[in-house]
């Protein structure tokens, strides 16, 4: 069954290899969209998004954009997902506020129970 | 002072013993636990502030302890929980700080051993957050002037005490000249008896302004203690509302304690300028 969850994805404006990967494992959550860095804070601004999906390796600085979003929508649910996770990146993320930090190498199927299971958490109270 | 309670859950002794002696010089009371048994047995009775947990609890050596980590997730979920591990990694970072089926998250810290000591006590500093330190700012103040208090009312009683002796000296003086300057008059000496006797009456007089002054000291002294009383009754409210268990309870019971301290101390100062 299909539901119709509207999922941001914050990664390079062409699609990548990943992005197809998520874009497909996230089929059955809603949709999925793609943008920029720079489009992110306004794309939230204008639409309500139940997952922001934040990719770690093109983000110029993740836990800025993890507290603008979350300044702009405190109830998002933002996931940091990385090719190269560490600790410390993990610990900075999860503090900032994201509701979870996942590793891009995740099957699909993986990657679409992470993002259900954090669409299943209470809205998120600002810490 | 009134310290934070920290809990400290390591089954390294050693370890527990050098960081909870670091931890009890930053001013925090420690209660120091070995196993998870203590450990959740300390955590369900409560009156812990904050909880710092190993999470190798059992056996630093396998890998598969996690019992640190449990506690965290499963027991007295109000108290905040700091992490600490000589084992960091992203799993574990991650299990210790997502938020949990209840949106909150296990712990609100998560430290690596290797980290030292003082990442450690900013972690616990962020984790008892800006109140816990402003509470322990106002008890402080409230302690520092209790003790500057206790100084006035000491030099009072000193002041006090000195006048009263002067005063008792002077008019024991003041009366043998008196009856010196009556006993010349009877004797016939008119002049030397009348000046002795008005000498020894003006001496009386000093006693009197002396006496005055040990009036004013012990009133002095009835202001201060009047003083401590207070304070030691807005410490022991505010102490009373630390007792109590969620900390919007807390907050509110505090609230009330200052609101009411506030009224009554502005209020009486109002008089004060008013009788001035």
């Amino acid at each position: 069954m299909v539901v119709n969850h509207s999922l941001l994805l914050v990664s390079e404006r062409k699609e990548t290899q990943w992005s197809r990967t998520l874009r497909q494992a996230l089929l059955p959550l809603g949709k999925l969209r793609v943008v920029s860095e720079e489009d992110a804070e306004q794309m939230v601004v204008r639409s309500d998004y139940d997952v922001i999906i934040i990719d770690a390796g093109v983000v110029y600085g993740v836990v800025p954009l993890i507290s603008r979003l979350r300044a702009q929508r405190p109830e998002a649910r933002v996931i940091v997902a990385t090719a190269s996770p560490t600790w410390r990146r993990a610990r900075e993320a999860l503090q900032a506020g994201a509701a979870d930090y996942i590793r891009k190498s995740l099957d699909e199927e993986e990657l679409c129970s992470k993002i259900e299971a954090v669409l299943k958490l209470p809205p998120p109270q600002l810490r | 002072m009134t310290e934070a309670i920290v809990l400290f859950a390591d089954n390294d002794s050693n370890f527990l013993k050098t960081r909870t002696d670091f931890l009890v010089q930053e001013g925090y009371r420690v209660i120091p636990a070995a196993d998870p048994a203590e450990a959740q047995s300390l955590l369900i009775q409560g009156g812990v502030d904050l909880a710092i947990l190993d999470i190798r609890l059992r056996d630093d050596n396998d890998e598969k302890d996690i019992s640190g980590l449990t506690l965290a997730k499963e027991v007295a979920r109000s108290i905040p929980k700091v992490i600490l591990t000589d084992f960091p990694s992203v799993g574990a970072a991650r299990e210790a700080l997502r938020p949990q089926a209840d949106g909150l998250p296990a712990a609100v810290e998560f430290v690596s051993k290797k980290e030292g000591p003082q990442v450690l006590i900013q972690a616990v500093r962020r984790a008892l957050g800006p109140d816990a330190a402003w509470m322990r700012m106002v008890k402080q103040a409230v302690e520092g002037t209790d003790n500057e208090l206790k100084e006035d009312y000491d030099n009072a009683q000193k002041q006090s005490a000195a006048n009263y002796w002067a005063s008792l000296g002077v008019a024991v003086v003041g009366i043998v000249i008196i009856f010196l300057g009556m006993a010349l008059v009877l004797g016939n000496q008119l002049e030397i008896g009348v000046a002795s006797t008005v000498g020894g009456l003006v001496t009386e007089g000093i006693s009197y302004l002396f006496f005055k002054r040990v009036d004013a000291a012990n009133e002095r002294m009835d202001q201060y203690h009047e003083g401590r009383i207070e304070g030691q009754r807005f410490g022991t409210l505010l102490r009373a509302c630390d007792g109590l268990d969620s900390e919007r309870k807390r907050g509110r019971c505090r609230e009330q304690v200052i609101k009411a301290a506030t009224k009554r101390w502005l209020g009486a100062s109002e008089k004060d300028e008013k009788s001035q």
